[in-house]
């Protein structure tokens, strides 16, 4: 592990927890360029000309969303000569949509694909998951219009659903699997923020699980996906459960968050919504299925002589504590 | 006043519009997120004028802006380490 990937690691960790712990919106600003600053040289170490391209297109879009964001704030505080706490709406929307920018959220979400496929799975793993934190934290602070907030499910869902049709690259997929979970995050902005982390928190276990298995085998597009399964057959087993519970489907820890959205937006009397999200959400799961068909249905011979260098122990191991843990979930009650 | 902030956001305004509108090289897009920096920074100051004239952010700012135009040239500098120019049409359609 090189010394430079520690420290703009940790300063990466460090400008989110700045962003996420601020009292005033300029150091929001501040945590969110630190953050930016310290993950881009991580993305581009790598010598090939995917990587600076991914780099380049994430810096440019990530720095004028955080430029429109300082704009937004100084602009509210200004347009009313400072009379709190009338805050103005128009610029409030300026804003949510800088940070719906930084999160890869459609109509914003035209980056996201194309710097995603240029990225290594560690780097597209840090891109998934820690990104999304200080965005996510920072709109759920500032209370989103309920009639923009649905739009941006809505637009999320659609796109994420109509542009995954097509795709074979598996950094693309998961992609827009991610945009399809922002949308459902974005929903737990409006109600509460601890259905916000466990929904967070279960989509990182997830997205661990399977980018570790891509990771371990090196594989980028869906042709590939034949050498995971005739490896072994609790890999193919964790593969394809990880896949299931990604799409939400009990008994597997899925479908836990999306049953607490649920739960809330029906009490809050939020049906129509409810309802678009679920039928909306269907069919990402129909892709995840073709993912997995070949590994859920098709015969396989695992040639014992070749193997592949893989740490079976560690994938058994999170896998099976990740995905079978609906059942421990009766422990999280008092977080709630 | 008025005209102050009217200025400021019309800065901005144009920046992003030009922005929008990219011709052939990266660097005139680097430029113009300095530019819409600068219209940012201008802003600042008036609305560092509401706290009795305290303006130690703006320094603060600065530095910020000037470590991620440092960091969009080096990238720059990279792009043209591996593409060999810094031409848009130059990139792959990933």
């Amino acid at each position: 592990m090189k010394l430079y990937k520690i420290m703009f690691f940790n300063m990466m960790v460090m400008g989110t927890i700045i962003a996420t712990s601020s009292y005033s919106w300029f150091s929001m600003w501040m945590g969110l360029e630190i953050n930016l600053l310290s993950i881009i040289p991580l993305m581009s170490t790598q010598k090939n000309s995917l990587s600076s391209e991914s780099a380049i297109k994430y810096f440019v879009t990530q720095a004028l969303a955080s430029l429109i964001l300082l704009m937004a704030a100084i602009m509210m505080m200004l347009i009313n000569e400072f009379i709190t706490p009338l805050v103005n709406y128009h610029f409030l929307m300026i804003m949510n949509s800088a940070l719906l920018t930084k999160l890869g959220a459609a109509p914003f979400h035209f980056w996201f694909p194309e710097v995603m496929e240029g990225l290594t799975w560690l780097n597209c793993m840090i891109m998934l998951t820690w990104q999304k934190i200080a965005p996510m934290t920072l709109i759920m602070n500032n209370s989103m219009n309920p009639t923009f907030s649905t739009l941006i499910i809505i637009s999320c869902l659609l796109t994420s659903a109509m542009m995954v049709f097509n795709q074979i690259s598996l950094r693309k997929i998961l992609t827009f699997s991610s945009i399809n979970h922002i949308a459902w995050m974005i929903s737990t902005t409006m109600m509460s923020s601890s259905s916000w982390l466990i929904y967070f928190a279960v989509y990182c276990l997830i997205n661990m699980n399977i980018i570790m298995i891509f990771k371990m085998t090196n594989t980028f597009y869906l042709k590939q996906i034949n050498n995971i399964i005739n490896t072994n057959k609790t890999i193919k087993f964790s593969y394809m459960m990880n896949f299931l519970s990604l799409g939400g489907l009990p008994p597997f820890i899925g479908f836990l968050p999306k049953w607490i959205v649920i739960n809330w937006l029906v009490n809050n009397n939020m049906y129509t919504i409810a309802t678009t999200m679920i039928i909306l959400t269907l069919i990402m799961l129909y892709v995840y299925m073709r993912i997995t068909f070949s590994s859920m249905l098709l015969n396989h011979n695992e040639p014992k002589i070749i193997k592949l260098k893989i740490n079976k122990m560690a994938i058994n191991t999170i896998n099976f504590m990740t995905l079978f843990s609906l059942i421990t979930c009766t422990l999280i009650f008092n977080l709630l | 006043m008025l005209i102050y902030k009217i200025c400021g956001l019309l800065m901005f305004l144009r920046g992003l519009f030009v922005f929008r509108m990219k011709r052939k090289h990266l660097l005139l897009m680097l430029v113009r997120l300095e530019f819409i920096v600068l219209s940012i920074y201008f802003l600042l100051f008036i609305y560092l004028r509401f706290f009795n004239n305290e303006s130690f952010f703006s320094m603060i700012f600065l530095t910020f802006s000037v470590c991620e135009g440092a960091l969009g040239l080096s990238l720059l500098v990279l792009l043209i380490q591996t593409h060999g120019n810094n031409y848009f049409q130059s990139f792959n359609l990933l």
